[in-house]
């Protein structure tokens, strides 16, 4: 009796260990469906507008890089500038395809609008057909300083 | 956030009053202005297939303050009284609506999916109705269990900033690069073929530009030296300081 146990509990977990590497699998397949799996965006500030752009980054950001296996890309960054600078002159962040293909820009904002309490929130528009676009939100710290926050969705411009 | 977009919209609602504007009015000056507030919810199923009557209500999306034109973006702060847990187990959408007098007009909408991270989830909200609307939702976890929303929406995401072309490279003679604070200031830059650049090292510490691939070689940089190179190449060059390794940096050189 005691060995049919055995074999009902051997069967029965090589079942669920067939199911879980099987939704396991599922889940992989699914994660690397997204057109962003694993992407890294590169992304600045520079002077100039997004229509008139400065090349040369003038304050770097951390990568964009996709949240887990979602359609959203953010990058958090704190820059050693005050907002207010940032406003006094033209600004843009700027969002590239990637390190290897950093010259194809997939979305930028240009740093203007109304700052309510320490915080500006701007549009990040597609660029280059990606179909990619977002918001960055920029916020003064204590230290004089500005964080970055940086969301941008793939397929939000489609 | 919470706090700072309350208070814009306190101070909008505020500046509406006093200037003797209605919301119904600023609708009829521009279908989409930025002054019209947009009643949001969140609704149980899908933005493909909606219970159209809302589960939790948002608090309207809207300028964040009176001076906001109409391409600034606009914003809506709630907490719900739901764990995202439960939110993200169910089908539940966030729809957003042209104002609310015409409710039945959806402007934005999307799907409460995806990953959590560190009690964070991020959706992107994609437009409707042709409004030219799309933006972003993030929904966090709160200390009661509950859920902070806040909504950010976005006037022609979809297009280039004011219809004007893709940014390119603009041609430019000479780009200069200092080395400060054990690092090369632009890591990256992007340049023409034709361009010169210039390293200088602002470092009390000697540093070099050396190509990876040995293209160049500036050798020893004391404090105020200089070394250019130009590059008459399309191409991506990494470099870094052969002394300090860590200090790395890239050229990316581009078609004029």
């Amino acid at each position: 009796m005691n060995r049919v146990h055995s074999r009902v509990i051997a069967v029965v977990v090589s079942l669920l260990f067939t199911f879980s590497m099987s939704a396991v699998a599922i889940a992989a397949q699914g994660a690397t469906a997204s057109p962003m799996a694993g992407a890294a965006h590169p992304s600045h500030i520079h002077k100039g507008t997004c229509a008139e752009l400065d090349p040369n980054p003038a304050y770097p950001l951390n990568d964009v890089t996709q949240i887990g296996d979602g359609a959203v890309a953010s990058s958090t960054t704190t820059v050693d500038v005050s907002l207010d600078d940032l406003l006094a002159s033209p600004y843009a962040i700027n969002v590239h395809k990637s390190a290897e293909d950093i010259s194809t820009y997939v979305a930028c904002g240009d740093l203007t609008g109304p700052v309510v309490d320490g915080e500006l929130v701007i549009g990040l528009h597609q660029q280059s057909d990606s179909g990619m676009a977002g918001v960055a939100v920029l916020t003064t710290n204590d230290a004089g300083g500005t964080d970055v926050t940086v969301y941008v969705v793939d397929g939000l411009a489609s | 956030m919470q706090r700072s977009v309350w208070r814009g919209m306190l101070t909008l609602v505020l500046g509406l009053a006093l200037s003797g504007m209605t919301a119904g009015g600023a609708i009829a000056q521009h279908e989409h202005s930025a002054a019209a507030p947009h009643p949001s919810h969140i609704h149980a199923g899908t933005c493909a297939e909606l219970d159209p009557n809302p589960a939790y209500p948002l608090n309207d999306v809207a300028a964040v303050a009176p001076e906001a034109d109409a391409s600034a973006v606009e914003a809506g702060v709630s907490t719900v009284d739901v764990a995202l847990d439960d939110l993200v187990a169910g089908d539940f959408a966030i729809n957003v609506h042209e104002s609310a007098e015409n409710i039945a007009t959806y402007i934005a909408c999307g799907d409460v999916a995806g990953p959590i991270v560190d009690g964070t989830l991020v959706i992107g909200l994609h437009e409707q109705s042709d409004s030219g609307k799309a933006g972003v939702a993030v929904l966090s976890s709160n200390d009661a269990g509950g859920t902070d929303v806040t909504v950010y929406l976005g006037t022609g995401l979809a297009g280039t900033v004011a219809g004007t072309p893709a940014a390119a490279p603009a041609a430019t003679d000479e780009v200069r690069v200092a080395i400060v604070n054990f690092a090369f200031d632009a890591a990256t830059i992007e340049v023409p073929v034709g361009t010169t650049v210039t390293w200088t090292n602002d470092d009390a510490t000697p540093h070099t530009a050396t190509s990876v691939d040995k293209i160049w070689d500036s050798n020893i940089l004391n404090q105020g030296e200089s070394f250019s190179y130009t590059f008459e190449e399309a191409g991506t060059f990494d470099y870094l300081c052969s002394l300090h390794p860590s200090m790395v940096g890239q050229v990316v050189v581009t078609e004029p």
